[in-house]
């Protein structure tokens, strides 16, 4: 596989907008401990259970400068403003030539809210005065449509939903793109809204996050932050101890491919919802000792499709030297593993542009 | 597992059908399905239980008796077991490939249909519990594909794409990349969907339903029905194919899918996103418009989409302008992300079998959608079809299908 080479990274989420913002995030406590404010949610639902919830700044109008933006909805906000990030810092993103900048995009619960919305709309106005722009941003792909629009992308458009692991997804669509020669560049990553139904979802204990993260990525680049070099996928269909193991050789066997070992380092998403609910422990003992594991989940809340997309961040940050992830050492490569309830697992290899130098992967 | 390559994506693989399934309101069964599109039955219907009380709803139903929870998924799911037996392909098959077998699916709507009766109850009627965990499960996109790969205890990637009405369509054509790219060996690969009272209203306050047909590209056409259904291919690699001593039929031979990046809610007025979708798509084939025997348009019927469509297809095929056009949803309905899908089986159909299928409905071609559109069956030759889905969004999306022996 020739390596991915990330230009640029956009967050927008409870700590802000922008690079700067996500190292407050991934500087910051464990959530469990955060002092930011939860969200009050309105009528006409009834107040969202007992999980707490964690909102990105709400007014983005600072950050997006133009006209059309009362018309995203807030998914297409999110990520429009990741995305604006990402791009900015990939440096002279304007020249790329339209046609060769794809969009891929993961959610799993975009629209949610807008959907709800329409349905009580309908029940309560009827169909003659629902809002224009609900139904349009009810679908699961308003986000794609608004950010293209925004940004003028006109490559190859891909939205895709895999549950915790759709950031994951749209990462590795995007890599597998990017080395058919499809686009030259992409931009890539996760968002997802604050949504009534994610919130009752949820248990007490539970701590529910919205934002966006987006990756500028080329096919080639001269000063890239790190290296996408490898990247797989496996879903795990039903619960039995064979299965687990058959998916834990898969994944094992894909990091050895890729460095000829499992990494020493190892970024997981959606661990700990997930473990408890799927047994993915025995996938995590069927694949041997990890010398260090960062639960992505447990330390800042669950993010949905956007976890996955946070850890590649968090291990480029790493193998950039930019932040040191908590009990991790200086490497100059980091697994990240992506986890889903419903059995989606991605694998994504990062490295410093140093140790991609040499060569890797399935290449 | 066997001991093939786990990450290594090459791009030399040639993707070929081996099996069909369908769900849909012209029927649950091929040839059912085939016989009832070359008798040009119009498959859309009054459905009573679907009224917003404007005007009688017309839609496409597949009518199984059944409107549980979890639809879209089951017509997903069905439409997985019809396509593995059409490829034949046992769960004994399917368990000795499970990590080399992947699904990718499309949808618009997944499964939030259940949403709607949920929150008119409780309008009406206020009380605490408004969700619970299956409501959750089913209002997520990707629950479509984790209910196709757990009834096939599928092991690859497995994706459901959210690129609106042009979904199920990408979703074939991103099945197509992962065997070309070595990553799966064999892809079950569609759409699905189910009729959604909210999404019905919203075409209905946008003015974008028909009060009867559908009409593609023709003067006095009104708008689009919405229908339900699911299809799905079997896409494997040539080898694997031969490996099973199975006849392919057809080839996906290139795709391109990109963004009108115009307008959420319209297509561009000339279709600029349409003519880079067909334009690479052909490029990937490594064919030109001069090779393309048909046309499988998305054409919805509204006054928009014909339009844009229309033009796109004059500018890509300037060179090929008499080229035969058909609109398969002038009977189908348009099933939304199962559309794709759906009219992907149809075009594999009329290759394999030599037929174009005529496009019913039409009462004189619109001057400012001038397309050579079949408006009666015609049996010849086909080589190469293209097939077309558009969504709202601006996602566009293009299938190259050859026949088996190109």
């Amino acid at each position: 596989m020739t390596p991915t080479a990330v230009n640029g990274m956009g967050y927008c989420g409870p700590h802000g907008v922008g690079w700067d913002a996500f190292l407050r995030f991934a500087s910051s406590a464990p959530t469990s401990e955060s002092p930011l404010a939860m969200v009050e949610w309105a009528a006409p639902f009834p107040p969202a259970g007992q999980a707490r919830e964690l909102a990105a700044p709400a007014d983005l109008r600072g950050t997006l400068e133009g006209r059309g933006l009362r018309a995203f909805n807030r998914e297409g906000k999110l990520l429009a403003a990741a995305c604006q990030g990402a791009l900015t810092q990939a440096g002279n993103s304007s020249a790329w030539p339209r046609d060769e900048v794809g969009l891929f995009a993961g959610s799993s619960s975009a629209g949610l809210d807008d959907y709800c919305t329409l349905c009580a709309e309908k029940e309560q106005w009827g169909v003659k005065r629902l809002t224009p722009s609900r139904g349009p941003n009810a679908g699961f792909n308003a986000h794609l449509g608004h950010v293209s629009k925004w940004f003028d992308l006109r490559g190859v458009t891909l939205g895709v939903a895999a549950g915790g692991c759709s950031g994951a997804a749209a990462l590795a669509a995007a890599s597998r793109e990017l080395q058919l020669g499809t686009v030259q560049h992409a931009v890539a990553g996760a968002v997802e809204a604050r949504a009534h139904l994610r919130i009752q979802s949820c248990s007490s204990s539970s701590c529910v996050v919205e934002g966006a993260m987006a990756f500028s990525l080329s096919r080639d680049s001269e000063s890239p932050r790190a290296y996408i070099t490898s990247c797989g996928e496996v879903f795990v269909p039903d619960a039995n101890r064979e299965t687990f193991i058959r998916a834990a050789t898969w994944l094992r066997r894909g990091f050895e491919r890729a460095m000829g070992s499992m990494p020493s380092q190892i970024v997981v998403t959606g661990l700990a919802a997930r473990a408890a609910r799927r047994n993915w422990d025995a996938l995590l003992e069927s694949i041997g000792p990890i010398p260090h594991v960062l639960d992505v989940d447990e330390r800042w809340g669950d993010w949905l499709g956007v976890g996955s997309c946070l850890g590649v961040a968090l291990a480029i940050a790493h193998v950039s030297g930019e932040l040191r992830c908590p009990g991790y050492d200086a490497c100059d490569a980091v697994g990240v593993v992506s986890l889903d309830e419903q059995g989606a697992i991605i694998f994504h290899l990062v490295e410093s542009p140093a140790r991609s130098g040499k060569g890797s992967a399935c290449g | 597992m066997g001991e093939q390559q786990l990450c290594t994506r090459r791009t030399d693989r040639a993707v070929v059908v081996t099996g069909l399934g369908v769900q849909s309101p012209a029927g649950c069964e091929i040839e059912t399905f085939w016989t009832n599109l070359t008798r040009q039955r119009v498959a859309t219907k009054v459905v009573p239980e679907l009224q917003l009380g404007e005007y009688p709803i017309v839609a496409g139903v597949v009518d199984d008796g059944f409107r549980t929870l979890g639809r879209c998924q089951q017509l997903a799911v069905a439409a997985a077991r019809s396509a593995a037996n059409h490829a034949g392909l046992d769960a004994a098959t399917l368990g000795e490939q499970a990590p080399r077998v992947a699904v990718v699916m499309g949808t618009v709507v997944g499964g939030r249909q259940v949403l709607d009766a949920h929150i008119g109850n409780y309008l009406r009627e206020p009380v605490r519990g408004l969700w619970d965990a299956t409501d959750w499960t089913l209002s997520r996109a990707e629950s479509v594909g984790v209910a196709v790969a757990r009834e096939l205890q599928a092991m690859g990637p497995n994706y459901t794409l959210t690129m609106a009405c042009a979904a199920g369509n990408a979703a074939i054509g991103l099945g197509a990349r992962l065997i070309a790219s070595g990553e799966a060996d064999i892809v079950f690969a569609g759409g699905a969907d189910e009729l959604s009272p909210a999404f019905l209203a919203m075409f209905m306050q946008h003015g974008a339903l028909s009060p009867d047909y559908i009409r593609p590209f023709s003067i006095g056409r009104r708008g689009v029905l919405l229908s339900e259904g699911a299809a799905l291919v079997v896409l494997e690699s040539e080898r694997s194919a031969a490996r099973r001593g199975r006849s392919p039929l057809a080839r996906v031979a290139g795709y391109h899918s990109c963004a009108d990046a115009y307008d959420v809610m319209a297509p561009h007025p000339e279709g600029r996103g349409a003519v880079v979708s067909m334009t690479r798509a052909l490029t990937r084939a490594g064919l030109g418009p001069q090779a393309v025997d048909l046309i499988s348009a998305h054409g919805t019927g509204t006054p928009a989409n014909d339009k844009s469509e229309a033009a796109a297809i004059q500018q890509v095929f300037s060179a090929n302008p008499n080229v035969l056009v058909t609109a398969p949803k002038a009977m189908l309905g348009h099933c939304q992300g199962a559309a794709g899908a759906v009219e992907t089986v149809a075009s594999i159909l009329s290759l394999n079998r030599g037929l174009a299928l005529g496009t019913p409905n039409n009462i004189g071609m619109d001057p400012e959608a001038r397309v050579s559109l079949l408006t009666e069956n015609r049996a010849m030759p086909l080589g190469v079809v293209l097939s077309n889905a558009f969504g709202f969004g601006g996602n566009v999306s293009s299938l190259v299908l050859t026949g088996a022996n190109a």
